[in-house]
């Protein structure tokens, strides 16, 4: 008798828990779609990629103009991401193996000094260029609302998937993805 | 005996006083959030860029930033007194906001997105502003009756918009409405 008072007593208080939770746990994140981490999302309608300019790690400025007709990989990241560490070496390996095919990769991080993302790359032995996104008006541009998301550029200019959360960039999902815009004229 | 009672008596009179005038509470109302802080412009700004289309919108942020796009194209169009382009695209703009509010309903001067990252965050105030101007071209363009129900939906959002965020900007809003429609106030 005394189980069944407190099975009853479990049940109640799991569904006023479920409860609370549906009511206070609403965030962007709750979204049934946002839940996609780490899936390429494909754009049925591509939109142009937004115009920015940035200074790289040496203290150069980047306009991602200057990169029209190349297969483009931004990826907006930050040191205190734990998803963006998890996906950093995965991202290195893609990196190795398509720069010399043209893909022009860059990391973007924002509100960060370049002295802590400096230090961050020497640690992990990263060399995939780095852009400085001091105000985060970039990301704002992009509309970023989680780290890592990364957006794949064709040679259209054209903003063709977008990745939120850590991906695994050495599947074959992945650099069949990358092949395919590499193929596009 | 007595003389304990008595005292006994006083001290519990006065600590029932002092609690009550502890406990009293200030109600005074905070002030609302300056225009400055949170207004079209600064929302507009924040959401420029990378365009939504409500073909590729998958998650909140989409819906959100989809429905500000669009409000931007739709002022534009209002300012160039292109009323029925302005009126279609108003309703774009409330369709991705519609679907925002399914999801997250209470207008918040600072939501974190992320570390380091706040968005200002109006859906209802956004529609209330939709549907004011919506109001507006409805009366420009002498469809009687549309202007009041757009009015009132109008002046539905901007009470849910202050209940969760007192802003100069939603009381102006108010005012607006209740001067255009006739209206009273919720």
């Amino acid at each position: 008798m005394r189980g069944k008072w407190k099975r009853l007593a479990k049940i109640i208080l799991a569904s006023t828990c479920a409860g609370l939770f549906w009511v206070g746990g609403a965030d962007f994140s709750s979204v049934p779609e946002a839940s996609g981490q780490g899936v390429f999302q494909s754009y049925t309608k591509p939109q142009a990629i937004p115009d920015f300019s940035l200074p790289n790690l040496q203290g150069n400025q980047v306009n991602i103009r200057d990169h029209r007709g190349q297969v483009i990989l931004l990826n907006f990241w930050a040191t205190w991401c734990p998803n963006c560490r998890q996906e950093g070496s995965s991202l290195q390996k893609l990196y190795n193996q398509y720069q010399s095919r043209g893909v022009i990769f860059y990391r973007i991080s924002s509100k960060e000094k370049a002295e802590t993302i400096k230090n961050f790359l020497e640690k992990e032995s990263l060399n995939v260029p780095v852009l400085i996104d001091k105000t985060g008006q970039t990301e704002r541009l992009f509309g970023v609302w989680v780290h890592p998301t990364t957006y794949l550029i064709n040679r259209q200019a054209l903003v063709c998937y977008r990745t939120m959360g850590p991906i695994d960039w050495t599947t074959l999902q992945a650099t069949s993805i990358i092949d395919q815009l590499l193929k596009e004229r | 005996m007595r003389e304990k009672l008595f005292f006994l008596c006083l001290i519990a009179v006065l600590i029932v006083f002092a609690g009550c005038a502890g406990v009293i509470p200030i109600t005074e109302e905070p002030p609302p959030l300056p225009v400055q802080k949170a207004n079209l412009k600064m929302v507009l700004g924040e959401n420029e860029g990378l365009e939504i289309v409500w073909e590729d919108a998958k998650d909140a942020r989409d819906f959100y930033r989809g429905g500000v796009q669009q409000k931007a194209k739709a002022e534009k169009k209002l300012q160039e007194k292109a009323y029925p382009e302005a009126m279609k695209i108003y309703q774009d703009s409330n369709d991705f906001f519609t679907r925002m509010l399914q999801f997250m309903n209470e207008d918040c001067a600072s939501y974190t997105l992320y570390e380091g990252t706040d968005i200002l965050f109006f859906p209802n105030l956004l529609l209330a502003d939709n549907y004011l101007k919506m109001g507006i071209i409805a009366r420009e363009t002498g469809r009687e009756g549309a202007d009041t129900r757009n009015w009132k939906k109008a002046q539905d959002f901007v009470h849910k918009s202050l209940l969760s965020e007192r802003t100069e900007w939603g009381l102006s809003f108010e005012q607006e409405i209740l001067s255009l429609s006739g209206l009273k106030k919720n």
